[in-house]
């Protein structure tokens, strides 16, 4: 499936920004240069973004940027957070995942006090998953082991996680955006790692 | 300058034909036809003459100046290189005041960016000031807060992105710059050859180009333009030509 596209035109409108500050945070890194994506149209070479995946780094960009600065902005997008840990009470203090989500987290996983910013994104998913009720206990389980699993290899790179159930039985896909192709089977959860860390890392600035 | 020198290291010094595995160094000073083969990291780099460098140079200041070779990437806060400077990998530098013919074979990255003569990057440019004084060839974006150029012969920069760009015909009088481009490129065509201009503000002289976005663009003198798209104001030169004009 063929992500959808936004023109750079479009985009400047939409979003109310300048060429100007599209360039800087393009030299900033706070958009990855693979994002750029050029193709022919009727009038020469232009360029295209994925279109969700840029209005919600713009939105985010638009409102961090008067409090927190390009290049500290720009490390956290790439996972490093300023703050390397947080304590787990903090987490349910502010809401970003339940008590009882921790519980049911660490009954499959290990999981300290004090998480890094990588296993705030798993408990968010986790939460995720749990809330949306497509997926059984089991499904998610493995899911998220398959992530954690694969994290290293996948982290900061543009890959979706797909769950399909054919026949009953079901199947966690981590694949390159973009280049997951399918066939029957029902597809019941498709989630961009990098735009879900992506809202999990500005929620907890 | 005040460098903070590493009290467990030395310097390295070669002259004449000498030559000198990498190392790690607080200055290192480069002479004649001299050859380094390995990589070196330092804190004062200073070159002349044919000198070359067979890896790469990561240093506090990079200062060389004749016919310099470095066949790796460069790294450095501060660079100055006058003559026939020669990078084959990337230049990564703070601050670089370039004199001289000048080739970058990968990417050029830096802040400020100075460059008196004639230059080529094969790669990319990126700065936050890009000031250009002569003829610049880059093979792919320029994206600069700030760019200005003056040209004095033919240039070529298929993309240019920024906030501020200001491209001018230079001034008759600075026959100098013109002299060495005509000497090295045989010719006296003054002009910016570009693809895409895309800024918030863009001035433009002796440009030809297909497409120009911007917010308040003013096209001036001897351009020739396939298509303005701008957000709210343009104005053209009469000597200069726009096909299309298209408000948005």
């Amino acid at each position: 499936m063929e992500e959808n596209l936004i023109s750079k035109k479009e985009l400047l409108e939409l979003t109310g920004i300048s060429y100007g500050q599209l360039y800087r945070w393009k030299r900033k890194n706070l958009i990855p240069e693979e994002w750029f994506i050029k193709k022919s149209s009727f009038t020469g070479q232009e360029t295209y973004f994925p279109k969700d995946r840029i209005l919600d780094r713009i939105n985010v960009i638009l409102q961090m940027k008067d409090d927190v600065s390009l290049d500290d902005l720009a490390e956290r997008f790439q996972g490093t957070t300023v703050k390397a840990n947080f304590s787990i009470q903090e987490l349910v203090e502010r809401n970003i995942v339940t008590q009882y989500v921790v519980d049911m987290f660490k009954n499959s996983f290990r999981l300290k006090e004090e998480v890094t910013s990588d296993e705030i994104v798993y408990l968010s998913l986790y939460n995720k998953l749990l809330d949306q009720g497509n997926l059984n206990i089991d499904e998610i389980n493995f899911t998220i082991k398959g992530l954690i699993d694969n994290y290293i290899n996948i982290k900061n790179k543009d890959y979706e996680l797909v769950f399909i159930r054919r026949l009953g039985v079901g199947i966690g896909i981590l694949a390159e955006a973009g280049n997951v192709v399918l066939g029957d089977g029902k597809i019941l959860e498709r989630i961009n790692i990098n735009s879900f860390t992506e809202k999990v890392i500005s929620n907890l600035i | 300058m005040n460098r903070e020198f590493y009290s467990d290291r030395g310097d390295l010094e070669i002259s004449g034909a000498g030559k000198s595995g990498g190392g790690k160094y607080n200055r290192v000073e480069v002479n004649g036809a001299s050859k380094i083969n390995g990589d070196i990291e330092c804190v004062e780099f200073e070159a002349s003459g044919a000198a070359k460098f067979e890896g790469n140079v990561k240093t506090v200041s990079y200062n060389v100046s004749g016919a310099t070779k470095c066949l790796g990437n460069v790294e450095a806060d501060f660079c100055e290189i006058r003559g026939a400077g020669k990078i084959e990998g990337n230049l990564h530098s703070k601050d670089s005041k370039i004199e001289g013919s000048f080739k970058v074979g990968g990417n050029f990255i830096g802040e400020i960016i100075d460059i008196q003569g004639a230059a080529k990057i094969i790669g990319d440019c990126e700065a936050e000031d890009f000031i250009c004084s002569g003829a610049i060839t880059i093979g792919g974006l320029l994206n600069s807060e700030k760019v200005s150029i003056d040209i004095a012969g033919r240039s070529e920069i298929p993309e240019i992105g920024g906030k501020i760009i200001k491209v001018k015909l230079a001034p008759f009088g600075i026959g100098f710059l013109s002299k060495i481009t005509k000497a090295l490129f045989n010719t006296s065509v003054n002009e910016l050859n570009c693809n895409v201009i895309e800024g918030d503000e863009i001035y433009l002289e002796g440009t030809e180009a297909r497409i120009i976005r911007g917010n308040d663009v003013v096209i001036g003198k001897k351009c020739t333009i396939q298509r303005v798209e701008y957000k709210n104001s343009l104005s053209v030169d009469p000597s200069s030509k726009v096909l299309e004009q298209i408000k948005l």
